[in-house]
């Protein structure tokens, strides 16, 4: 296999001359997933889904270009509201809320927005470009990846329970442990039923993103009653778009989180089933670790919203990457993709990739394209919702809350939806009155069951002999990586105990 | 073109609205747009195919089909709503009802009974088929066998509690072989157990013939729990054929049955609407384009009909109701 098909790229470079029909549906496209991806409660997926239809009567190439735009849009959609309101608007932007939120407290609305813009759409170019040049071998590296190798994964994600601290450490690993045990009520990997208490309501678990509104957002909400605005000091309350603009290129004193989290969000996102909610916790967790400065996160550290954004957008690359190469969808939204596809009488696999290269590549390019005017458009679309800062508290909280449970009840379909989200928000309120920490929940919550599915299938495949990890290399210096990146903060603080007790 | 389609529906449901009575009496089946309850994610091998024959019903009944995904509970949820609709023709499902329908019945409790539905055709009655991944150190049917006799030697991916897992773990206990001895390795879907057998995560796999084609190129097909030889899949030899020197028979159980289902309801109240419906599906089916469209996909296109389509239903129930002990 040769890493770049330049006959092929020639051809790929004539699809997308050839029409002006494919470049007309990206912006609207683009608006579609910023809208779904904004509105708490609508996930990417289900935009894209809802968008399906309307690509009955294009052809097979505008159809994907307008699908990946509502993709892309969504990838950073999620994260207008994290910042604004802690109020992630799907599971993707769960830690770009950790330090976003703080950033807007403090005034920094403008920048954060901006930052996050930029870490979204540097983030997907990477990802596409990445996949430019590898797609002949990153699907194949990833169908490797056995479910132990998968459970290491995750588990880097869990770690970052013991960061979320809301001030009593062992209050936040009691609710990640909360967390990871209500994610696994439902039917378990092996077919058995556990915690329904024998309501079907609850066969598939608890449903997440009502849980994790409910968690986050409405339990900062209530605390946010007392205040009268977002942003406390007046002279900070404003809307700029030069300081828009400016965290926008700001982003570039961050470029080693921003690179960083685009690789991870590659990866994370091309390995089925795991996909961009996984990926932005894992980055964030990742870029804690190799701060100098690790406390100073969840208290508005640019690099956190980075390392988030960068991630959760980059992994749409990495889903395409198993998508087009496999037939297989990594995600949510990438099924929906295949369905699309499926229209058209079009199947993913290897065989698409050698027979219709040129395709391929026009995809790809297609979607380069569509970062640089998502930098456009999401400019625009900041700048207007950026006008929340100026929303008094006493409005906005029981809009969002409305919209909140408008919400679950569109994604559930029924009522369960929304009483999830009140009996969570009772939850969170309590824990983050208590010091319970509620972001630790919510990172169980996500991780619980899809670890625990790991590590059965991990069980069965070995049969229960232990053996079988030295047989698994990967996840040997994965779990090596992970013991030594726990361990080495820990030794330089003793380290530098030792010396300041030998200097005094 | 389709949102002006939809627009036209939604007017045409809105004057039915003002209209009332009037206008039922009449009766002009369908005269409003036609739900499909698909009770499962979109983007699967069953979803795929009910999205492709939308639009071919559409035209047929000349009024919007739409395909909506109702997912949970193991197309439980979705089936219930379905089972609580008006029984007027204008929401119908398509699903494949086995294996589900067996732990929804007699597991759960489900408030619906297998009577409770026509299956008005079983449009693709997919078949279990064994695969190996190339690589793998298996690469016969009596190599399987015979490693399947050691204990911990080969490991298997299934979708936990399919047609496949019980076939495989009745084939198992037919040959006096001790379930233990396989590492058995049970997925939640068809997409991961796809992706573990061509990663090469497991020897061997049994996963639905029809909707895997996406795998085949990396794989060697085995065996296929049929009376006979697919001619698509001449390597697959049928599974009694290839148990014939071990002295055991096997009962032939289906994998998905693809199958597009109405109230038995719709048959009472309404049997002018259930005919034209009934009629106007086997028209589309039989029909040359869809034919053609569907080959060119890889969807299953067969006319069965009600009578053979639910008898085939229950067949399988039957079966599985039987053999389900396996699964303890």
């Amino acid at each position: 296999m040769e890493l770049i098909d330049f006959g092929a790229v020639g051809l790929a470079l004539g699809i997308l001359g050839t029409s002006w029909v494919p470049w007309a549906v990206i912006i609207p496209g683009l608006f579609a997933g910023l809208a779904g991806g904004a509105l708490p409660g609508i996930s990417g997926t289900m935009i894209i889904a809802l968008m399906l239809p309307f690509t009955l009567y294009m052809d097979f190439f505008t159809a994907v270009m307008f699908l990946t735009s509502v993709f892309t849009g969504a990838g950073f959609g999620g994260a207008i509201p994290a910042i604004l309101i802690n109020t992630p608007g799907t599971t993707a932007s769960v830690s770009t809320a950790f330090d976003g939120f703080p950033m807007s407290r403090q005034g920094r609305h403008n920048e954060a927005l901006g930052i996050g813009l930029a870490a979204s759409t540097i983030g997907t170019f990477i990802s596409y470009l990445v996949l430019f040049l590898l797609i002949n071998y990153a699907s194949w590296a990833v169908l490797k990846l056995g479910p132990f190798e998968m459970a290491m994964v995750a588990i880097w994600g869990i770690t970052m329970i013991a960061t979320l601290r809301g001030g009593n450490f062992e209050r936040g690993i009691l609710a990640g442990i909360f967390g990871l045990m209500i994610g696994t009520i439902g039917i378990g990997p092996t077919g058995q039923m556990r915690g329904t208490f024998g309501f079907a309501e609850l066969l598939d678990g608890i449903p997440v993103v009502p849980a994790m509104i409910g968690l986050l957002a409405t339990a900062e909400l209530f605390n946010l009653a007392r205040s009268r605005y977002i942003v406390e000091k007046q002279e900070d309350r404003v809307i700029s778009f030069s300081r828009i603009l400016q965290g926008f290129a700001g982003v570039r004193e961050y470029w080693k989180t921003l690179l960083r989290g685009s690789i991870i969000g590659v990866f994370v996102g091309a390995i089925p089933g795991v996909g961009a909610s996984v990926a932005n916790l894992i980055s964030y967790a990742d870029a804690r670790r190799v701060s100098d400065d690790p406390d100073s996160f969840g208290k508005g550290n640019p690099n956190g919203v980075v390392a988030s954004e960068s991630a959760n957008s980059s992994s749409e690359g990495g889903a395409m990457a198993t998508l087009l190469a496999l037939g297989l969808p990594g995600g949510g939204g990438t099924a929906v993709l295949l369905a699309a596809f499926a229209m058209h009488n079009i199947t993913g696999g290897p065989r698409f990739i050698a027979d219709n290269k040129d395709i391929v590549y026009a995809i790809l390019f297609g979607n380069m394209v569509q970062c640089l005017l998502l930098v456009i458009v999401g400019l625009l679309f900041i700048r207007i919702a950026v006008i929340i800062v100026k929303v008094p508290i006493l409005y906005l909280v029981p809009s969002v809350i409305v919209l909140a449970m408008a919400g679950s009840y569109a994604l559930i379909g029924n009522i369960m939806g929304p009483l999830t989200l009140a009996v969570f928000s009772i939850v969170g309120w309590l824990f983050a009155r208590y010091e319970f920490a509620p972001p630790a929940a919510v990172v169980g919550l996500l991780l619980g069951a899809f670890v625990e599915r790991q590590f059965v299938y991990s069980h069965q495949i070995s049969g229960g002999d232990l053996s079988f990890i030295f047989g698994r290399p990967i996840a040997l210096v994965m779990l090596a990586l992970l013991i030594a990146s726990i361990a080495y903060p820990a030794m330089k603080n003793y380290l530098r105990a030792r010396r300041s007790l030998r200097v005094g | 073109m389709n949102s002006w389609k939809s627009l036209k529906g939604a007017v045409l449901t809105l004057g039915l609205a003002l209209g009332g009575q009037a206008a039922y009496a009449q009766d002009d089946y369908p005269n409003k747009p036609i739900e499909i309850t698909a009770p499962y994610d979109a983007g699967g091998a069953t979803d795929r195919m009910v999205r492709h024959l939308a639009p071919f019903l559409a035209d047929a009944l000349g009024t919007p089909v739409n395909v909506v995904n109702r997912p949970g509970g193991g197309t439980l949820t979705g089936t219930v709503y379905f089972h609580n609709q008006p029984a007027d023709g204008y929401t119908v499902m398509f699903i494949p009802p086995t294996p589900y329908f067996v732990n929804h019945i007699e597991v759960m409790n489900a408030p619906f009974k297998l009577d409770d539905f026509i299956f008005v055709n079983a449009q693709e009655v997919a078949q279990s088929l064994m695969v190996v991944p190339k690589g793998s150190q298996v690469q016969s049917f009596d190599e399987i066998i015979e490693g399947l006799k050691e204990p911990g030697k080969l490991s298997a991916a299934v979708i936990t509690g399919s047609s496949e897992h019980i076939s495989l773990l009745l084939m198992m206990e037919k040959l006096g072989i001790p379930s233990e001895n396989l590492r058995l390795v049970t997925y939640d879907g068809g997409g991961p157990t796809r992706t573990a057998i061509i990663g090469g995560q497991v020897d061997f796999g049994m996963v639905p013939g029809q909707g895997s084609e996406v795998i085949f190129d990396q794989v060697n097909k085995i065996m296929v729990v049929a009376d006979e030889t697919n001619p698509d899949w001449p390597d697959a030899t049928p599974i009694n054929e290839a148990l014939k020197s071990y002295g055991v028979e096997m009962p032939i159980l289906d994998s998905s049955v693809r199958s597009m289902v109405v109230l038995a309801k719709l048959k009472e109240e309404y049997p002018d609407r259930y005919q034209k419906f009934v009629d106007t599906y086997k028209s589309v089916v039989e029909s040359e384009e869809y034919q053609a469209s569907a080959k060119e996909g890889n969807y299953g296109r067969d006319w069965r009909g009600p009578e053979a389509s639910t008898e085939l239903v229950k067949r399988n129930y039957g079966l599985l109701v039987e053999y389900s002990r396996l699964l303890e």
